[in-house]
């Protein structure tokens, strides 16, 4: 028996706004994160404009 | 070599969980790092994963969340936000030395519990359901009157709902280890986004309160999803002013 696909709002819901959250000198965030970082936003934006009322601070 | 290259982390588990016979975000294979008693799963990605459309996000964002319920289908897991990305396998161990407590912490909350989503609706109300009898006719006046009602009935409705939302959250959280309640999205009005995290074994007792929510106040639609790997169980982590500081 195969489950329905997990509709995407739902998944983002829980990977760009939940889970453990690392932020400083461990993870490459002063360069070389921010590439992926800032790539990453520029993608998910189109799908974040569907979520309408998630705020700000949510949206990285 | 052009490609710069990072860690993806995908979740902290317990050390000697198995590794996920799966590909990660860049297709690349997983491996688990350890240290202090933790198990960070983690695969090898150049940072040109995240160029793309939004098709590639999706696929990212799939891929991430694919690994992590694997891995909740064998063992405790942690989940990690989305693009966390280390430079290499000793600052994957030093993240988890710097930071054992607060993970251990939630790998304890994590082990043996589900996550439940629960989204609470506003049913759409007739006008006259929320407390003025339709009355037809009549003239210009007595119409907006009738309008005025019906706002305000349905504004004393509103508030009525969020106060049951209210309830219904601390109900369910009766059932559950680490309860959240998140911001409500979409076009529906929805007057409760949150997620619980239930002992597995409570699972059917959790759905069937869920269930009960509706039977008990027709005027409110719920959606349940689930069970999901614990996404609740979030922690920030912040070395910039040293290790062990929250």
């Amino acid at each position: 028996m195969s489950a329905p696909p997990v509709p995407l709002v739902d998944i983002l819901d829980r990977v760009l706004a939940r889970g453990v959250v690392v932020e400083g000198d461990i993870v490459l965030s002063i360069a070389d994160i921010d590439l992926v970082r800032i790539s990453l936003r520029a993608l998910v934006s189109s799908v974040h404009a569907q979520l309408s009322g998630m705020p700000e601070e949510e949206r990285w | 070599m052009s490609d710069a290259c990072g860690m993806w982390v995908y979740a902290a588990v317990p050390p000697h969980s198995p590794v996920p016979e799966l590909t990660g975000v860049a297709g690349e294979p997983l491996s688990v790092v350890r240290a202090s008693s933790l198990g960070a799963v983690v695969g090898w990605v150049p940072f040109t994963v995240a160029e793309g459309d939004r098709d590639r996000v999706e696929g990212i964002a799939r891929a991430h969340h694919r690994v992590v319920t694997e891995l909740h289908r064998h063992t405790a897991v942690v989940p990690f936000r989305l693009g966390t990305v280390v430079a290499d396998e000793a600052g994957v161990g030093a993240m988890l030395e710097a930071y054992a407590s607060q993970l251990l912490d939630g790998i304890r909350l994590a082990t043996g519990r589900t996550e439940w989503g629960v989204k609470v609706f506003l049913r759409d109300v007739p006008a006259q359901a929320a407390g003025q009898p339709a009355a037809s006719g009549g003239s210009g006046k007595a119409y907006l009157m009738r309008r005025r009602a019906e706002r305000q009935a349905s504004e004393v409705h509103r508030h009525r709902v969020a106060q049951h939302a209210d309830r219904v959250h601390e109900a369910l959280s009766r059932y559950a280890a680490v309860s959240r309640r998140y911001p409500a999205h979409g076009p529906q009005i929805a007057v409760l986004n949150a997620a619980y995290l239930v002992p597995a074994d409570d699972s059917s007792r959790f759905v069937a309160a869920v269930a009960e929510v509706e039977n008990a106040n027709p005027a409110l639609r719920t959606e349940l999803t689930g069970p999901w790997p614990p996404y609740c169980v979030a922690v920030r982590l912040d070395d910039r002013a040293g290790a062990g500081r929250r």
